[in-house]
């Protein structure tokens, strides 16, 4: 008799677990999926060629080895529902590039169903890559590529612009950079090195005018009024040869986006 | 003799137990505030990046757009509406004024091709979105410090620590997205 009601029980309720439970995954499928990192390039999407995938990770790899900045490129189907704006806060929030406290980290997002990209500037880089910048990355240099069809060339291009940038904060050069062109404001190697001379005279006058002060100024970034951290440091080992995780940094919603 | 000491040991107990409770309560509520200033500030730092776009911005779409001048004169009443504004609820207000009228110049910049192509305009676009991007962002983090302080102050024991910090009053919102976000009107 007890074993009858019990059996009578389960039975009834089953229905309303089962309601619950489909419910509740409903409810889940509304939320974007906040895809996890692999190394520095993540092609969820499958359109980074992996000669392109090469040259990138090798390049970030180096930044980050000379540098502690950190470099994302990451490719997925579509970042809905959310915009990709506010998908790439906060995947850069989740991933935390870039060093905890620096802030250096730079994420480039590309969803490619919704035909949108955007690159994410962490707080500690955004004097080294204004919006501005990376809004002219996008235009001159990636979205030319996107258009004919290059996305992997694309995002090779924009990665080093950004790569180059995030270095050149710290004072340093870039090898893997070097066979990639300067063009994007079409400046000529003549017109460079004139500036150069110009800006090394200057700094000489300069320099000898005010010493010692004039190294503490240079080679510092651009962190603007950012006054708090509410940073999730996640540096996970064991990643094997040489990717050992992200640093746990923030961004603010700094960066450009663009739709092709 | 020695059920009187284990009486005073239990009462020991309960009394370091319940100092802990209260110091945690009471630091509870401390930070939790403290964070709606930090992300506040945040928020305002963002507002006033914007406000200092304006002026640029303003003279980049005249030199193109001489008849807009209606839309004009609202940015720059909206930016010392800002500029002026004290309390809380009157920075709110400004910012979203000035929110609004800006999509709608830039709504407008859309009809002058010659504007579009000009680089210092691309320029100053591409700013103010980010700054747009920025705002949005440090809002969303102010308004879930918000949430976080004004939950726990009308929680049962957090009311009572609220009470004793003088921080009874709940924080505001930064909201009316649904205003922010509707496509505005452009007016001839």
């Amino acid at each position: 008799m007890q074993n009858l009601k019990l059996k009578f029980k389960i039975q009834s309720l089953l229905p309303i677990i089962l309601f619950l439970a489909a419910a509740t995954t409903a409810a889940h499928a509304e939320e974007a999926a906040f895809v996890p990192y692999t190394g520095y390039v993540n092609d969820y999407a499958n359109v980074i060629s992996s000669q392109d995938k090469n040259a990138i990770e090798s390049l970030a790899q180096e930044l980050d080895t000379k540098t502690t900045a950190q470099i994302a490129v990451v490719t997925i189907k579509t970042t809905s529902p959310l915009t990709i704006e506010q998908y790439a806060v906060e995947l850069f929030q989740k991933w935390g590039i870039g060093k905890k406290g620096k802030d250096n980290g730079v994420l480039i997002l590309m969803a490619v169903d919704d035909r949108a990209v955007r690159i994410e500037v962490g707080y500690g880089l955004e004097g080294a890559i204004p919006d501005a910048i990376a809004s002219r990355i996008i235009r001159d240099a990636m979205m030319p590529e996107f258009k004919k069809g290059n996305l992997s060339n694309g995002l090779v291009l924009g990665a080093v612009y950004i790569a180059r940038l995030a270095a050149d904060e710290y004072n340093i050069v870039l090898s893997g950079a070097k066979k990639y062109p300067y063009a994007i404001n079409t400046v000529t190697p003549k017109a460079l090195l004139e500036t150069m001379l110009i800006l090394v005279i200057f700094l000489l006058i300069f320099g000898l005018r005010s010493g010692l002060l004039f190294y503490f100024l240079s080679g510092s970034g651009g962190r603007r009024g950012k006054w708090y951290h509410t940073g999730s440091g996640s540096s996970l080992g064991g990643f094997g040869g040489g990717f050992g995780g992200f640093g746990g940094g923030m961004s603010g919603g700094g960066g450009a986006s663009g739709r092709w | 003799m020695k059920k009187w000491l284990v009486v005073l040991i239990i009462i020991a107990v309960i009394a370091i137990l319940l100092a802990g409770w209260i110091i945690k309560g009471l630091n509870a509520v401390v930070i939790l505030h403290e964070n709606v200033q930090t992300a506040w500030a945040q928020v305002e730092n963002q507002l006033q990046r914007r406000s200092d776009l304006v002026p640029n911005l303003v003279s980049t779409v005249k030199g193109y757009a001489a008849h807009e001048q209606g839309l004009f004169t609202k940015i720059t009443e909206l930016r010392s509406q800002w500029a002026k504004a004290q309390t809380t609820q009157e920075k709110i207000k400004a910012a979203e004024g000035m929110g609004n009228v800006l999509s709608r110049l830039l709504l407008v910049a859309e009809n002058y091709p010659e504007l579009k192509a000009n680089e210092n305009f691309l320029t100053l676009q591409a700013q103010l979105e980010g700054t747009e991007n920025r705002i949005a962002v440090e809002r969303n983090r102010y308004n879930n410090a918000v949430r976080a302080f004004n939950t726990y102050i009308r929680t049962v024991f957090g009311s009572f620590f609220a009470g004793l910090r003088g921080l009874k009053h709940p924080a505001e919102y930064f909201e009316a997205e649904a205003t922010a976000r509707a496509v505005p009107k452009v007016e001839f």
